[in-house]
């Protein structure tokens, strides 16, 4: 185990990281090093900062989720990426100080999904949230999945509400423990999560849709102190790439449609090295099922006229969206109460048409931007 | 759907200059700029109504400027073939003009489109995009056989600050059959 400094506003903490931490990393690699992947406060209930709380982050491997064939009780090598310790306002920022395993745990797609842990909290210490390792001009760049220009840059932040006793008994002790693994706990019921939708207001349009795989769709992610039904509470994003596509059929307007893929949510448990630590159980998605289905006579979203575009007869428009499209109902998990409206979820690369049949000129519109840019939902038809 | 004589002619008047054919992007000016449109990839497929007819594309590309005033350098067509461009502007306004078979007159666009303010997009001075307004490019376009595309724009531009690309990968794909077939092609 190698010695590294973390410099937190102004002090230095001397911290154990894993020993390919200060190995000699490619400079491709090595300029991850140092780059801030999460930073914001750790509080007590009241919002006052929390001193001397410990944050680490870990990397899931690139083989989960979806890969794996799950055992009970199987467990997850998560991968010590970062730590730091709350100033004294509360404030934090981990950065990158084992770039090159990090790297290693970015899927084909370069996405990797990262989970943080307040060590000593009993809850609300518990954060996942995906980026992207992208290779810039200036070098690679641990980047938002879904924002765009320079905010995909900016530094995933969260700000832990914990126990300021707990967290401070730990810090005081210097008794911190360290996630060792997380474990496959259960599989809950196959449930379809909504992918993607086409509306169309009048009958001169068909719209269809096909999902890539390797599609990466993020999933809110529950979390539970206990695991008991009931308990579990939505707390960060966890991305899945998917492991089967799908061409679903054409669709004649007027219509409004979900598109479905079918996942597979399962619990997980945290397990920590002996010290002062809380268990937290959470759940996301840990396999597709390759299942698909169709939801119709959902609601058409409004549409702004200012994003409605003209189009010429007999066209066709094809959108392969790599921006966050928002999914109204992710996966419901009723064995925990885990309510599908608390979850949003957001997709990429799947791919929607529409066409023209009735041979005159048309409108498609959109709800945030004009259909061409990020519209969020797409309609066929003026409003 | 015809254009009044004064606008015709000055759309005639545009050159292939006016819009560099070829799309082969370096590596020089940085792709943050404070330019953005587009989003993921999208294709326009549709059928123009003869090889010998123009088609405006102006609801394809969209862009707005959350920086100082910034001047277009230059806009090039990526991996374009078969499409002859003959113009290309630079349109503010709240509303896109529309895709059009020909070119419309100024009385058949939305009101929101404010034709009267558009300039040729080379060389077009791009103020900071208001809020709810957007600026749209509208190529003009004639398909050199039986079909043609282009997969995409590259916006080169500068600011005081620096100079800057944007690549929009929204594709326009046209054809003299009736239906487009294959999208993208």
């Amino acid at each position: 185990v190698a010695i590294a400094s973390v410099t937190l506003l102004g002090m230095v903490f001397m911290t154990s990281l894993p020993a390919s931490a200060s190995s000699a990393a490619s400079a491709r690699i090595g300029s991850l090093s140092g780059q801030v992947a999460l930073r914001g406060r750790v509080t007590d209930a009241q919002g006052h900062g929390v001193a001397g709380a410990r944050v680490d982050l870990y990397a899931w491997p690139a083989s989960w989720p979806g890969k794996q064939v799950l055992h009970r009780g199987e467990r997850v090598p998560l991968i010590l990426v970062g730590r730091a310790l709350s100033a004294p306002t509360g404030a934090y920022a981990v950065k990158i100080a084992a770039a090159t395993r990090l790297t290693a745990a970015a899927n084909a797609e370069g996405v990797v999904n990262l989970q943080a842990v307040v060590m000593g909290a009993p809850a609300g210490g518990f954060f996942e949230f995906p980026r992207r390792i992208t290779f810039t001009h200036v070098g690679p760049v641990l980047a938002g999945l879904w924002a765009r220009g320079a905010a995909r840059r900016i530094p995933q932040s969260k700000v832990f509400r914990v126990s300021r006793s707990a967290v401070q008994s730990a810090a005081a002790r210097k008794d911190f423990c360290t996630v060792t693994n997380t474990a496959w706990v259960q599989n809950y019921t196959k449930e379809m999560a909504n992918v993607d939708s086409t509306f169309m207001r009048y009958s001169g349009v068909d719209a269809y849709a096909h999902f890539e795989t390797s599609t990466n769709t993020t999933f809110s992610v529950g979390v539970s102190g206990s695991g008991n039904k009931g308990s579990f509470t939505a707390s960060g994003t966890w991305s899945f790439s998917s492991t089967t596509g799908y061409d679903f059929g054409h669709n004649h307007g007027p219509s409004a449609e979900h598109y479905q893929m079918e996942y597979v949510p399962s619990e997980y448990e945290l397990y920590y090295t002996p010290g002062y630590c809380f268990g937290y159980y959470y759940t996301q998605p840990s396999a597709q099922t390759g299942g698909h289905g169709l939801q119709f006579g959902i609601a058409i979203p409004s549409t702004p006229t200012q994003y409605c575009v003209q189009e010429t007869p007999n066209a066709t428009w094809y959108k392969a969206s790599t921006q966050a499209t928002t999914i109204e109902a992710g996966l419901t998990v009723s064995e925990i109460d885990f309510t599908a409206s608390a979850q949003t979820g957001w997709t990429s690369t799947d791919i929607i048409y529409y066409e023209n049949t009735d041979g005159s000129y048309w409108h498609l519109c959109g709800v945030l931007d004009y259909p061409g840019n990020d519209p969020g939902r797409v309609v066929a038809g003026l409003p | 759907m015809t254009l009044p004589r004064s606008a015709r002619v000055a759309l005639v008047v545009a050159t292939l200059a006016a819009v560099p054919l070829a799309g082969c992007g370096g590596g020089g000016p940085a792709t943050n700029g404070p330019f953005y449109g587009g989003s993921g990839r999208n294709w326009l497929c549709s059928p123009a109504e003869s090889p010998d007819k123009v088609y405006t594309a102006g609801g394809v590309w969209a862009i707005r400027n959350a920086g100082p005033t910034a001047v277009i350098d230059n806009v090039r067509l990526t991996h374009l073939h078969g499409l002859r461009a003959l113009d290309l502007y630079a349109v503010p306004g709240d509303e896109l003009t529309g895709n059009w078979n020909g070119i419309p007159s100024p009385s058949e666009l939305n009101p929101g489109v404010q034709w009267f303010r558009r300039q040729r997009a080379d060389g077009a001075r791009i103020p900071r995009t208001p809020h709810g307004q957007v600026v749209g490019l509208v190529l003009v376009v004639k398909l050199l056989g039986m079909t043609g595309s282009a997969d995409g724009l590259d916006i080169y531009y500068h600011t005081s600050v620096g100079h800057y690309l944007l690549h929009i990968s929204n594709g326009l794909a046209l054809t003299t059959a009736r239906k487009p077939g294959k999208c993208p092609p």
